[in-house]
């Protein structure tokens, strides 16, 4: 923190512990699965273009078809038939939307539709075909095309985000602790895709699991390193992450400063698609959170109704809950239980309801010190209450990234978060009359 | 299964609240107003020493009753408003800028009109534009002169009839027999009850700026700004010791009270860390014009409240991102700096103080 400015962030309860210890269980009773449901909409709206119909027969990796936009191929994750269709909540998009129903045969039957690639024989161009062609997206949350991040030029570092720092979740940690050569595999082919010389690791201080299973294999990469780094949220925040590791920002990408940020997990899935021909099929979830019996990680198809997960975990405590599709900081709360897992999914948090009352707001200007982007929340959420466009046009309010720190530091308990969403959607809506009376 | 429904995030800093913030604050508030009153009994008489335990007495009952018709009226649960409004901060603010001579019945009326119309009338705690104590101390001032003028001396220094503001030639800044920094700073002279020991206020605001309570940006701005700004100044007035002069400005006169409990007001004050000290520099400009051009004695007061009425223009000028144009607002800074130092150099000179 400077006297003028402030880069923000702050230390915050990570509940880790109600899952870290345990290990990973995978999910395979039929009963317990159940029907899976594929959503016929991508994460931007726009429907899929489908390969194949109901009542067609699909294996695990039978292609279903591919989104609208960026070019992103959507797999079976299980074998079986394609029923129907239903209309079901989506937790991206936030309504209902279409999903064939695949009624799992649980034969687990594979299509192997992707190429392989030997590991010391790939290029660069084949690498990125595979990333582009398995379907990989971001798996921290995003799920951002992977590939696209791997048309930039000049790239000279992979820096590899294993920061996890929504509260309670847990599962990118342990999958680095089992996945480990996986992970540094899928490293190295990034690095290998994009021409970088180098790779880093960053994880947050403190996780020794981490460190250990990662330094018992680094000695033959000899290009990664790894990079351990404050627990402040939002540590793992791209901006915030490329800050701490390099102390340099960028405008728009952090490829204009030669730098490229997967999740550990998307590593991960990068070796499995290149490697073995494998699309994403399955997931590791967290569920976590003070509402749930059991909290766990566990392994489940991608497209598995969420419900059955939770009762997987002993089900809900207490009668009125928030569920959550991922961490408490960022996500939103579900108005139920029945969509399904996306596989850039890393948990869902369940929490008891409570209610809290605001105080008028102090002016004490904490939200504006701990803004991760170095905005004035405050400013923002008086000029919202003024219906000041202009203000928050001088205000930046675009360049909010939601992470609801100015919400948790408030002393007054106010949602100075949601008061900026509201920014944006004015500007938004501002906009949109502005395109309209010029026509 | 009731799934409910509220925006991100569900997780919340249980760290700090505004009302521990507040409780806090005032807890500070009373070891000052402890202190006042250890001074006063040992240094004035026993007289003066129970005058500013019933001072502070009146000013909390007095609010605690505003605040109780207050609610009565506007049909509020009692309790809850009285926790909610913060009134006992302001009295305890309020006081403490009073001297010891002043009438019960000056208080009272200072504090009700401060919580009435500093506070009330603008809808409560929290949407104030001006710093409510400060305009209780400003009715005082201007309403009840004879009741806050002619403060006697210290015992040991019976001669001394008024506060040292008043008795302190500002132009030359040469102290009055008998008084040394090293006397200012422990506190030992006549003056308001909060503000005479600079030593335990510097403690004060050290310990609020750890805990987060007080901005330091905004005391630290006050008091260096008025330093350089009388620094400048005694070495245009051709003082002895123009670095003593600067010193002895914000060592007297409640600056020092000003700067750890009312420049940091932060309802009233700017909320971008380059508003604060754009308010604290321009704080310190005023208070010293009124003080050596001025026709009061002192300004700290006024000038606090008159950079409160400029906090909503200040908070529009710093736009974008805190992390923008970092070099060209320090430069703005520096501007108004020098701008400050050459205003009140040349007021003084045209006004023939100097």
């Amino acid at each position: 923190m400077g006297i003028l400015f402030s880069r923000g962030g702050c230390h915050i309860q990570g509940h880790k512990e109600l899952t870290h210890g345990k290990k990973i269980i995978t999910l395979t009773d039929p009963k317990a699965i159940g029907k899976i449901y594929i959503p016929l909409v991508s994460g931007n709206g726009k429907e899929l273009l489908l390969d194949i119909k109901e009542g067609d027969y699909v294996k695990k990796g039978t292609r279903i078809g591919v989104s609208q936009g960026f070019y992103v191929p959507v797999f079976s994750p299980v074998s079986g038939f394609v029923s129907g269709t239903e209309k079901r909540f989506n937790s991206l998009t936030g309504r209902p939307v279409d999903h064939y129903v695949i009624d799992n045969a649980f034969k687990y039957e594979t299509e192997e539709s992707l190429k392989k690639y030997d590991y010391d024989k790939v290029s660069s161009e084949e690498i990125v075909e595979a990333i582009k062609e398995a379907g990989i997206v971001g798996l921290g949350g995003a799920g951002f095309p992977t590939y696209i991040k791997y048309g930039a030029k000049n790239i000279k570092t992979i820096l590899i985000n294993a920061c996890e720092c929504e509260p309670y979740l847990t599962t990118d940690n342990l999958m680095v602790v089992e996945e480990t050569e996986t992970m540094l595999k899928g490293i190295s082919l990034m690095m290998r895709a994009s021409q970088a010389k180098k790779a880093i690791i960053a994880f947050k201080e403190g996780h020794s699991d981490m460190k250990e299973a990662i330094l018992k294999y680094i000695d033959s990469y000899p290009n990664i390193e790894i990079k351990e780094v404050k627990d402040r949220y939002p540590a793992g925040w791209e901006r915030t992450l490329v800050w701490n590791v390099f102390k340099k920002e960028y405008e728009n990408l952090p490829s204009e400063i030669g730098v490229i940020v997967n999740n550990a997990q998307t590593a991960m899935a990068v070796a499995k698609a290149v490697l073995e021909g494998k699309p994403i099929t399955e997931r590791v979830v967290t569920v976590s959170g003070t509402a749930i019996k059991e909290p766990q990680n566990i392994r489940v198809p991608v497209g598995t109704v969420v419900s059955k997960i939770i009762e997987a975990c002993g089900g809900y405590k207490g009668e009125q809950v928030f569920l959550l599709a991922g961490g408490p900081m960022c996500s939103k709360a579900q108005m139920n239980d029945q969509f399904v897992v996306e596989k850039q999914s890393g948990g869902y948090t369940v929490l008891f309801f409570e209610e809290i009352e605001a105080e008028p707001c102090l002016r004490c200007g904490a939200c504006t010190l701990h803004c991760p982007a170095s905005l004035q929340p405050v400013e923002i959420k008086e000029a919202v209450e003024k219906k000041d466009e202009k203000r928050l046009q001088d205000l930046k309010v675009n360049s909010c990234i939601e992470c609801g720190l100015c919400t948790f530091v408030c002393p007054s308990r106010i949602m100075v978060t949601e008061s900026i969403r509201k920014a944006k959607l004015m500007l938004k809506i501002a906009a949109a009359k502005a395109k309209a009376a010029k026509k | 299964m009731k799934f409910r429904i509220k925006p991100a995030p569900f997780q919340r800093s249980t760290k700090r609240t505004t009302k521990g913030i507040m409780l806090e604050l005032s807890l500070v508030l009373v070891v000052v107003w402890f202190v006042a009153i250890l001074m006063n009994y040992t240094l004035m008489g026993e007289a003066e020493g129970t005058k500013t335990i019933l001072m502070g007495d009146v000013a909390l009952v007095a609010a605690f009753v505003t605040d109780v018709v207050t609610a009565l009226i506007i049909k509020k649960n009692v309790w809850q408003y009285f926790v909610g409004s913060y009134s006992y901060v302001t009295a305890l603010i309020f006081v403490l800028t009073l001297p010891v001579t002043v009438s019960y019945y000056a208080i009272v009326v200072g504090i009700v009109l401060a919580i009435v119309f500093g506070k009330i009338v603008f809808g409560g705690f929290g949407y104030n534009p001006i710093n409510p104590a400060g305009l209780g101390r400003i009715i005082v001032a201007l309403s009840f002169s004879l009741a806050i003028t002619g403060v006697p001396g210290l015992v040991s220094d019976a001669t001394t009839s008024a506060t040292i503001t008043s008795a302190l030639n500002w132009k030359d800044g040469i102290l009055p027999d008998g008084f040394s920094l090293g006397r200012l700073f422990l506190g030992n002279y006549a003056g308001a009850i909060g503000e005479t020991s600079a030593l335990t206020l510097l403690i004060a605001g050290i310990y609020l700026s750890i805990r987060k309570i007080a901005d330091p940006r905004l005391m630290v701005s006050y008091t260096v700004s008025a330093f350089l700004i009388t620094l400048f100044m005694g070495l245009a007035f051709g003082v002895a010791n123009p670095f003593v002069y600067g010193i002895t400005h914000i060592l007297v006169g409640g600056l020092a009270f000003g700067a750890v409990f009312m420049v940091t007001d932060p309802v009233t004050t700017p909320t971008s860390p380059m508003g604060k000290i754009i308010f604290g520099l321009g704080a310190a400009a005023i208070t010293i014009l009124i003080r050596v051009s001025g026709a009061l004695p002192e300004g700290v007061v006024f000038s606090i409240v008159f950079m409160n009425l400029l906090t909503p223009i200040i908070d529009g000028l710093v736009k974008g991102k805190t992390t923008d144009k970092i070099g060209q607002r320090w430069g703005v800074i520096l501007a108004l700096l020098v701008l400050a130092i050459g205003i009140n150099i040349g007021v003084a000179f045209l006004g023939g103080v100097a």
